[in-house]
This record gives C-alpha cells, sequence and structure tokens, in this order.
C-alpha cells in the first residue's frame, strides 16, 4: 500500500505536471506549440478562468473516473484532459491571485503536479479497497469485452472508415488490411496504413515520392514481419 | 514569480521538459498497471486491450492501433500547434509503447517502475525533438494525412465497447448484466459515458446478489 501510494505520487505529480504546462501553453498557440486537445481548450475557455466553474466542472469526472479506476484499473482519460487542465486552472487562479494564472505555463505546470499527485494517488487507492469478489466481477464482465475489441471491432471500424472516406482510402486499406490479417492475425494495423497511404495517393498522386516511399516502407515492413512468422517458404 | 522561470516556460526547450514529464508519468503508469491493475492513464478500452494483449502475448493489434493514433497525433501537433495528448501520450506511449517492449521481450523497461520512469521520459524528449523539427521543416504542413479519419474510427471503438460490455455481463451473470443495466441507464439519462456505471453496476449488484447467495457467480463453490 505504502509502494502504491508512493509511486502514485510520482506519476500523479510527473503527469499533471506536464498536462496543466502544456494545458496553458495551448492559450499561445500555434507560435508556442502547445499540448492537451481543442476540446480541452474549448471546455476551459467555456469556464473562462472561474475558479468556481473550473473546479466543479473538473469534479463531475472524478466520479466517473472514480468508477472505470475501480472497475478496471483506468483513471480514464478524463484525468489528464479535463480534471487535472480545470483544477489546475481553478487553483492557480485562486493560489497565485491571478485571474490570468492559468493561462501561465509556469503557474499551471507548479499547480498541476500538486492536483496530479492528489487525484491519481486518490483514484488508485481508493480501487485497492475493492473486494476481491468484485474485482472478480469486473475482469468477467471486461475480459470477453476487450477480446472482442481487439478483434473483430478494431479492424473493422478501420475498414469502414476507409472504405467510407474515399476511393483511394478504401483500396489501400483493403489491400493491407487483407495482408495483415494473413501476416499478423489482425486487419487493424494495415487497414489504419492504407488509411494512411490513401489520403497521401489522393493528396498527391500514386507516383509522388510520398506515396512511393510510404507504399515500399508499409511492403518492406510487412515483408519482414512475415519472414520472422515464418509465413515465407523461403 | 521571476519573470525569467516564466519566459522560460514559454519557450520551446519547456516543451521538451514538459513532454518528458507527462510521458514519463504516463508509460510509469502503465509500469503501475501491470504491477498493481491500477494507475493507467487513459481510458478503459485501451487498458483492457493491454491486459489481453498481455494475457494471450498477442500485441500486433494494439500495436497497430496505438501506433497509428501516436502517427497521426505527431504528425498533427506542430501542424496546428496543439498535440493532442489523447491519442499522442495517453494511447500512443501508455498503451502503444509498453505493448511494443513487451512484444520484443523488453520487459524490464516497463516492469521496472524506476527503469519505466526514466524510458518514459526519453521517449518523451524523442517525440518533443521530432514535433519540434517538423515544425520547422513543415511550417505549411502535408495537410491532414488522413488524420482526422484514424480518429473517427478510434472514437467508433470506444463507442463500441458500453454495449459489449452489457451483452458481456448479462452473458456472464443474470444479477451482475442487471446491474450493468441499471448502471448504463442511470448514466445515459444523467448524459455521462455509460462504461463506468455498467462496471460499478455490474459490481455492485452481482456482488449483493452473490452475498445473499442468489449466485455463486461461478466462482467460489
Amino acid at each position: 500500500m505504502i509502494d502504491l501510494v508512493f509511486k502514485s505520487v510520482i506519476i500523479g505529480a510527473l503527469a499533471g505536471a506536464g498536462a496543466a504546462g502544456g494545458a496553458a501553453r495551448m492559450y499561445h498557440a500555434p507560435e508556442v506549440q502547445g499540448m492537451g486537445s481543442f476540446r480541452t481548450l474549448g471546455e476551459m475557455n467555456a469556464c473562462n478562468g472561474d475558479p468556481i466553474s473550473h473546479f466543479s466542472y473538473g469534479l463531475g469526472f472524478i466520479f466517473s473516473s472514480a468508477g472505470d479506476v475501480v472497475g478496471m484499473g483506468a483513471l480514464s482519460s478524463n484525468v489528464l484532459h479535463r480534471i487535472v487542465p480545470n483544477w489546475s486552472a481553478a487553483f492557480s487562479v485562486l493560489g497565485f491571485k491571478d485571474g490570468e494564472a492559468y493561462k501561465n505555463p509556469a503557474k499551471m505546470t507548479i499547480m498541476g503536479a500538486i492536483v496530479g499527485a492528489v487525484v491519481v494517488t486518490f483514484l488508485n487507492t481508493l480501487a485497492s479497497f475493492v473486494p476481491t469478489t468484485m474485482a472478480q466481477i469486473a475482469s468477467n464482465v471486461v475480459s470477453p469485452a476487450a477480446t472482442l475489441l481487439l478483434n473483430p471491432v478494431l479492424p473493422v471500424a478501420f475498414w469502414l472508415a476507409a472504405l467510407s472516406a474515399g476511393k483511394e482510402h478504401g483500396t489501400y486499406a483493403t489491400i493491407f488490411g487483407i495482408i495483415a490479417q494473413f501476416v499478423m492475425e489482425n486487419a487493424a494495423p494495415g487497414c489504419i496504413l492504407g488509411i494512411l497511404i490513401g489520403q497521401s495517393v489522393q493528396d498527391t498522386g500514386l507516383k509522388s515520392k510520398r506515396s512511393i516511399s510510404m507504399l515500399l516502407f508499409v511492403s518492406a515492413m510487412f515483408f519482414i514481419i512475415a519472414y520472422f512468422r515464418g509465413l515465407l517458404p523461403f | 514569480m521571476n519573470s525569467k522561470i516564466e519566459k522560460f516556460f514559454m519557450s520551446e526547450s519547456a516543451f521538451i521538459v514538459l513532454m518528458a514529464m507527462i510521458c514519463s508519468g504516463v508509460f510509469a503508469g502503465s509500469s503501475l498497471f501491470l504491477e498493481y491493475r491500477v494507475g493507467f492513464l487513459n481510458g478503459v478500452s485501451i487498458s483492457v486491450m493491454l491486459e489481453e494483449a498481455v494475457k494471450t502475448g498477442v500485441y500486433t493489434a494494439l500495436i497497430g492501433y496505438t501506433g497509428g493514433f501516436l502517427f497521426a497525433r505527431i504528425l498533427e501537433g506542430p501542424l496546428v500547434g496543439i498535440l493532442d495528448i489523447g491519442g499522442g501520450v495517453m494511447t500512443g506511449v501508455g498503451g502503444g509503447m509498453p505493448a511494443l517492449f513487451l512484444s520484443m521481450g523488453l520487459d524490464v523497461l516497463i516492469k521496472n517502475f524506476w527503469v519505466s520512469l526514466i524510458v518514459g521520459a526519453l521517449i518523451g524528449i524523442v517525440l518533443s525533438c521530432i514535433i519540434l523539427v517538423i515544425r520547422k521543416l513543415m511550417p505549411n504542413g502535408y495537410g491532414t494525412m488522413g488524420t482526422e479519419i484514424m480518429v473517427g474510427a478510434g472514437n467508433t471503438i470506444g463507442t463500441w465497447f458500453g454495449p459489449m460490455l452489457l451483452i458481456s455481463a448479462i452473458t456472464f451473470d443474470l444479477y451482475a448484466g442487471l446491474g450493468a443495466m441499471l448502471g448504463a441507464v442511470i448514466c445515459h439519462r444523467k448524459k455521462s459515458p455509460i462504461i463506468g456505471g455498467i462496471t460499478l453496476g455490474a459490481m455492485i449488484v452481482g456482488y449483493v446478489a452473490y452475498l445473499l447467495g442468489l449466485t455463486t457467480l461461478g466462482i467460489g463453490v
């Protein structure tokens, strides 16, 4: 338990500092490289530096994150996308007595480390109070769903996305999807690479440097994997 | 606060520092997940895929999926000025990198917590340098690279997970299934994601039914 708390504090502080600092830098993009997401920026703009709005917006996601971590050990992407940026914003504005502190990467990084450490440790330790029978139920519910998710949902989702994106996307996703299914027993990587190649062919043509190098690179990669898996007759 | 420090945090080197920190935390979070089954700094769909991949030893699908996201976000990040940490860091570094290292037999890089902190930081430094180089090389960029198609498909997968959990819950046990249904309905009506409600509902109702002797759950008989 002490080990878990200790490690959670480190992880939370590091990830929280990065996420909050990156979020503050988003206000200065594109001149400054920020990180977070457009969704996060939009949501933070909606709260507009009001500490109570930022805090209550983050609080709403604590409960759903708690559900995810208790059931499946994942803190959910809401921790770094929503809770840390918004709570850091709330506490920066209050703590530094500066209404614009949430746009200041230095102040946000410091506050993010503290918020991250507290939130991650709280959520991680919460999960360890769950009885083993409950954890067993969760794993019995989740495991079959996870198997289906990897195959066939994952490849089908990318395949459908490729087919509906256009002629070139669908063509290359189908070619490489089939090969990937044979070579790697899952079509998803092939469909994803097919989408990238298809986009390149659509934008710059089949004979462009970019399309040819991508095709060669992916073909070589598949060939190597097939060789090491013993699927080639030599 | 010292204005020198504030100026540093707006610089390009600060981006490298921030990326090193967040990648270190997220990657070590995956290490903690493999050790204690908590602490994964990402959505449940990736954590269960990683767990399943570790169980079966088949990593290709996970690497392809997460690697695709990482690739797309790293290219997109410098073009728009905002790196998406969901696909780039949480999925790519938190889900993809552990899968890649485990598939290559480099278990120590992820399974040792202290090593994982350093490895994560190094990954962050490398990725942020790539992003800063792309920023310099491609001011006008290559267009979209097809990233929005991949992100759309990625989101589709997330939405599939809820209904599949419901099917899985009722297949496993009547009471767990009814609990999952209840949790999903409550969350749906409150307009929040249903996945948390499904698992919590299945666990609570299933556990109560187990304690009351209504079901054995196929365990402890």
